[in-house]
């Protein structure tokens, strides 16, 4: 994975990351984690328009700080935690601005026309219970649960302990369960 | 082991992180009580639709644009 950022990592070049391998880098990272980046970035900001900024500004910081990436197997979670803190940023600089259900870019579909129906609502449903958490159990969720990452990458990305990062998830799953309860039971 | 430790325990539980005896206890107590079975199953519901529907899509060019505008920005 990102194989050739090791190289690059164990150097102690000062210098800027090399163009050619630098945004041969960058590219691959971004064709990688995009989606996982961007799906980060849209549960906790909400909003098309700033989840653009976020996305971008993270793999702009990935790209200068490809250095400070020591271990290339953990670049998800280490773009994930950039993605994170970019997008706090965001919603401390920002006013609330009401969200236009029109602007938010379409879910994940199953196969045939019915399960689209179907998953569709689900997908909705799900969003928007998401949407409800507060904003520090929305993250680790997020993260854990939707994007896969370990419970101590969760800690990383969130810069919080294994312990605080296992309670998040716990108490967001209790919260969903709860919240979706009709729901899931009928899946 | 009472609903409320198992309660405490899901996510343990879940993460494969109890040892063998605190395993064996919330197996114990989930085969001889419908309201936690009920609770472990819609978790697991919970987390597998969310791994395959929590995920918000990517457009072709919307994803082509936020690539452009990277390497865009990146010269700047």
């Amino acid at each position: 994975m990102v194989v050739e950022m090791g190289h690059r990592a164990s150097t102690n070049d000062s210098r800027s990351v090399d163009p050619p391998s630098g945004l041969n880098s960058l590219i691959e990272l971004f064709e990688q984690h995009v989606n996982g980046v961007y799906t980060v970035a849209h549960r906790i900001v909400w909003n098309v328009a700033d989840a653009d900024d976020v996305t971008q500004m993270t793999f702009l910081r990935a790209f200068l700080h490809m250095n400070e990436l020591r271990d290339p197997s953990r670049a998800k979670a280490w773009l994930y935690r950039i993605a994170y803190r970019e997008a706090i940023a965001v919603l401390r600089r920002r006013r609330e601005v009401p969200v236009d259900p029109a602007e938010l870019p379409q879910q994940a579909t199953a196969a045939t026309p019915e399960s689209e129906v179907v998953a569709q609502e689900l997908a909705e449903l799900l969003g928007a219970a998401i949407e409800r958490l507060p904003l520090s159990l929305r993250a680790a969720f997020v993260l854990r649960d939707v994007e896969g990452l370990s419970v101590s990458e969760v800690a990383f990305a969130l810069d919080i302990g294994p312990s605080a990062a296992k309670m998040r998830v716990h108490r967001a799953r209790a919260q969903l369960r709860q919240d979706l309860e009709d729901v899931l039971s009928d899946l | 082991v009472t609903c409320e430790e198992l309660s405490e325990m899901l996510t343990d539980f879940l993460e494969g992180e109890l040892n063998e005896q605190q395993t064996d206890m919330a197996v114990a107590h989930l085969a001889s009580c419908p309201h936690c079975e009920t609770v472990l199953s819609l978790t697991r519901t919970l987390i597998e639709s969310s791994k395959e529907l929590g995920r918000v899509t990517l457009e072709p060019d919307h994803r082509a644009e936020l690539l452009t505008s990277i390497l865009k920005a990146r010269k700047q």
